[in-house]
């Protein structure tokens, strides 16, 4: 709680972007199978490291909220 | 101080990094030599002793850089040019069919202990990069779901060894900081009681 004369508490990640970045793992997750599965070229492959890096950080961010880390 | 003695330490393993890459080189060799006199790659000579030359170069280089000191892009640059070298090895051995498709893995093992989690991911992109350029220069005849599978396996054991080097590095932070409490206790202990 903030009172005068206090520091205020600093800001941490809210509900809502826990709820987007959640989403948007989930998406990748999907355009990542979709690639996989569906892909006629290679070239979609350069895709991987970002899908795999947004889904873990999706998905960490998930699981920490749920723990109540932050 | 302690980046001074986190730079002695990349260069203790840059060092050590060396001497494996000459073993695993010499390991390679012998086996593109007897698999080419069985001719089961169709890879030319000329090209092998060009790769090996390549090796034997960029090996010498790094051994003159590592007398002075281990620059902070230097574990990157090595890691890179194995994972390219590795990648021609495959690309003129039969692409995705090639027997030598398992080196890439010693790369990754190799860098991610020693290195942790965000080495980890920069072998497994630059792996995911080199190996795309492979399947295009040398496009597989098999279905291309199993080369993304290859693909996604790879960063599986990245993410996977990244972590429990990141795990066993805490461990041993932890450690540390029990044997400084151990001899900050014993030096107390040894030192003059008050009211002696």
């Amino acid at each position: 709680m903030t009172t005068a004369g206090t520091e205020r508490p600093r800001s941490t990640v809210t509900r809502r972007t826990v709820s987007w970045t959640t989403v948007a793992g989930l998406i990748m997750l999907g355009a990542l199978v979709g690639i996989a599965w569906r892909a006629t070229n290679v070239i979609w492959f350069l895709l991987f490291p970002l899908l795999v890096v947004g889904i873990l950080a999706g998905a960490a961010m998930a699981v920490l909220w749920a723990f109540r880390h932050f | 101080m302690a980046q001074r003695g986190e730079h002695s330490g990349e260069q203790q393993i840059e060092r050590s990094k060396v001497v494996v890459r000459w073993i695993i080189a010499a390991a390679l060799l012998a086996g593109v030599t007897y698999l080419k006199r069985q001719d089961a790659i169709p890879i030319a000579w000329p090209l092998v002793i060009l790769l090996t030359a390549a090796v034997a170069v960029l090996n010498l280089t790094y051994w003159a850089i590592l007398r002075r000191s281990a620059p902070r892009w230097l574990k990157y640059v090595t890691t890179g040019t194995d994972l390219v070298l590795i990648s021609l090895l495959v690309g003129y051995t039969g692409g995705s069919a090639s027997v030598f498709y398992v080196a890439y893995f010693i790369v990754l093992v190799s860098n991610s202990i020693r290195y942790g989690l965000g080495m980890a991911l920069y072998v497994a992109t630059a792996y995911n990069i080199a190996y795309v350029a492979v399947l295009v220069i040398r496009p597989t005849a098999s279905d291309l779901t199993i080369e993304a599978v290859k693909i996604l396996s790879f960063w599986g054991v990245a993410l996977y060894a990244g972590y429990l080097a990141m795990r066993f590095q805490r461990q041993i932070r932890i450690l540390e900081s029990y044997e400084e409490t151990i001899a900050r206790l014993r030096a107390a202990l040894a030192g003059p009681r008050p009211g002696q």
